[in-house]
């Protein structure tokens, strides 16, 4: 049992009746902010585990299509080749507010509508196979935009859940028992107060009528 | 001055002897089956390839050795100039693309060309083409010309290459050799039934087709334009009909197009071999080597890059003899 250090006044008593009640309130409203939270967290995470398996798997196609490419033309070559990019990309960066907290959202475009345009090399002295890894990577490009977008979110979610748990933590197994524990001991100290007087009244009016008795008995 | 086919007697004999140490099928898929990669490196040492931790340096250093040989051996190291101009397109690839990015070339410019690689870059830095030939003067200011009006690297790229094949035609037209002719005829075919297949692969409309493929082949530009548009099977009935019908008869399959045509070029190369006279066999050396470290390539880097085997040993197969 936990009580505060506050001095045992109805005046207190009445004050931190109040913060309990405030306190449960936030209590409810921030448990109800994490189960929401923890809804969308795992709905993110989801898609999240898929866009990686996703990604990968794409991205490792484009990885062997780019070591046949490297077995097929020299590094100097290859590097060459790639040197220059023709195709560009723009992102715009935007913020979704989900329970209070800021998540990214990325929309992108291609500079170059025509995706033919993508690759940046002739084709005499270069190999059919980088037309594949460049092909496989374009593709994997807008899953990792969305990869990044629900793994930031993801990252961001789980720093606001994990403070909002705290919080909830702090308020139900801290806060409300301590509260609830030092009204009950400033009650019982009222109480016992009270029993107090009470007696102290009843021992003065026995007093008083053994006083008035024993005055009696001597006049008579 | 032309040499007689009768003065590269001697240069044969060197090469014919050397011709035993090139790798064949058989040794490289060994190679390939080779657990460590650490034991593929000593057996080419064994072979007689130069020892570097990298393996593309490696490798370079012996194409460099090669064409070095080759043209000290030769009578009439001029004839070699056809095979070797392409290194000196890639360096004004790298130089244009270079400028353009504001970065140093220096890392991606290769030696082995006609003109020295400090020679190219400074005569393109400072804008004095007058030491490069005619074509490649014509093409280095179309292409920086394109360049900063499209911003396109393919469209400055493409331009190179014709200009590429442009001189390298003229060259092999100087030398009066009908194998080093056929050599360049059938590296222009090739290259445009693999172009053919991959801007269909990409949608390209025939306005640009008309101006990548490759005039002086056996096949002419319209040809190909005309089969832009046609279905694959026409397209595959229609190159059958050139002689080339056997490279294409895996339709759009580009892993087993470029397989044929390596087979089909290597198998030219290799007739060079069983000349006896002229420069023939010291080219199809030096072509026979580039093959050979093409394929070195596919092993070192499909081992490094975790590909398996069985792969390695049927892409090689597949692509040399």
């Amino acid at each position: 049992m936990a009580v505060m250090n506050v001095n045992p006044t109805r005046m207190e008593l009445t004050s931190l009746k109040r913060r309990l009640v405030t306190a449960r309130r936030g209590y409810k409203l921030l448990k109800d902010k994490r189960d929401e939270m923890m809804k969308k967290f795992l709905n993110i995470v989801r898609e999240n585990r898929e866009l990686r398996e996703k990604v990968e798997t794409l991205i490792e196609d484009a990885n062997k299509s780019f070591v046949v490419a490297r077995a097929m033309m020299s590094d100097a070559a290859m590097e060459q080749a790639l040197m220059y990019p023709s195709q560009k990309i723009n992102l715009d960066v935007d913020i979704k507010n989900v329970m209070s907290v800021e998540l990214p959202v990325f929309k992108f475009s291609f500079e170059n509508e025509d995706e033919s345009g993508m690759y940046p090399y002739g084709y005499a002295t270069t190999s059919a196979q980088l037309d594949e890894s460049i092909k496989a990577l374009s593709q994997v490009l807008p899953y990792m935009l969305r990869l990044a977008e629900t793994e930031k979110s993801a990252q961001l979610l789980a720093a606001e859940i994990e403070k909002t748990r705290r919080r909830v933590n702090a308020l139900e197994y801290v806060l409300i028992p301590n509260l609830t524990d030092t009204i009950r001991h400033i009650t019982m100290k009222l109480e016992e107060n009270e029993r107090g007087n009470l007696t102290r009244l009843m021992k003065v009016k026995d007093m008083m009528i053994q006083q008035q008795y024993n005055a009696k008995a001597q006049q008579g | 001055m032309k040499v007689a086919d009768t003065d590269y007697a001697y240069s044969q004999s060197k090469i014919k002897a050397l011709e035993k140490k090139l790798f064949d099928l058989q040794r490289l898929v060994l190679l390939a089956e080779t657990k460590h990669i650490d034991d593929v490196y000593k057996t080419l040492a064994d072979a007689g390839y130069p020892q570097h931790n990298d393996y593309t340096r490696m490798l370079n250093m012996s194409l460099d050795e090669t064409y070095k040989l080759v043209k000290d051996i030769s009578p009439d190291p001029e004839i070699f100039n056809v095979f070797l101009v392409k290194n000196d397109y890639h360096n004004l690839k790298v130089l244009i693309k270079a400028e353009f990015l504001g970065i140093n070339p220096d890392s991606l410019l290769v030696s082995g060309g006609l003109i020295r690689v400090d020679e190219l870059k400074s005569s393109f830095t400072n804008r004095k083409l007058g030491s490069m030939p005619q074509t490649m003067q014509r093409a280095v200011k179309k292409a920086l010309e394109t360049f900063s009006v499209s911003n396109n690297p393919q469209a400055a790229e493409i331009i190179l290459d014709l200009a590429m094949y442009e001189q390298m035609v003229k060259m092999a037209n100087e030398t009066e050799n009908s194998y080093i002719i056929g050599y360049v005829k059938k590296q222009i075919d090739l290259t445009n039934i693999k172009t053919l297949f991959r801007m269909k692969l990409q949608n390209k409309t025939e306005a640009f087709a008309k101006d990548t493929f490759i005039p002086n082949g056996s096949i002419s530009v319209d040809a190909f334009v005309r089969l832009m548009k046609t279905s694959p099977e026409e397209t595959m009935a229609a190159i059958g009909k050139t002689g080339y019908g056997y490279i294409v008869e895996d339709g759009f399959d580009m892993i087993k197009l470029e397989q044929k045509c390596n087979l089909d070029n290597f198998a030219y190369i290799k007739k060079g071999r069983g000349m006896y006279f002229g420069p023939e066999p010291l080219i199809a050396y030096m072509l026979s080597k580039e093959e050979e470290i093409k394929q070195l390539r596919i092993i070192i880097s499909g081992k490094l890059g975790g590909v398996s085997e069985k792969i390695i040993t049927e892409r090689l197969n597949a692509s040399y003899v």
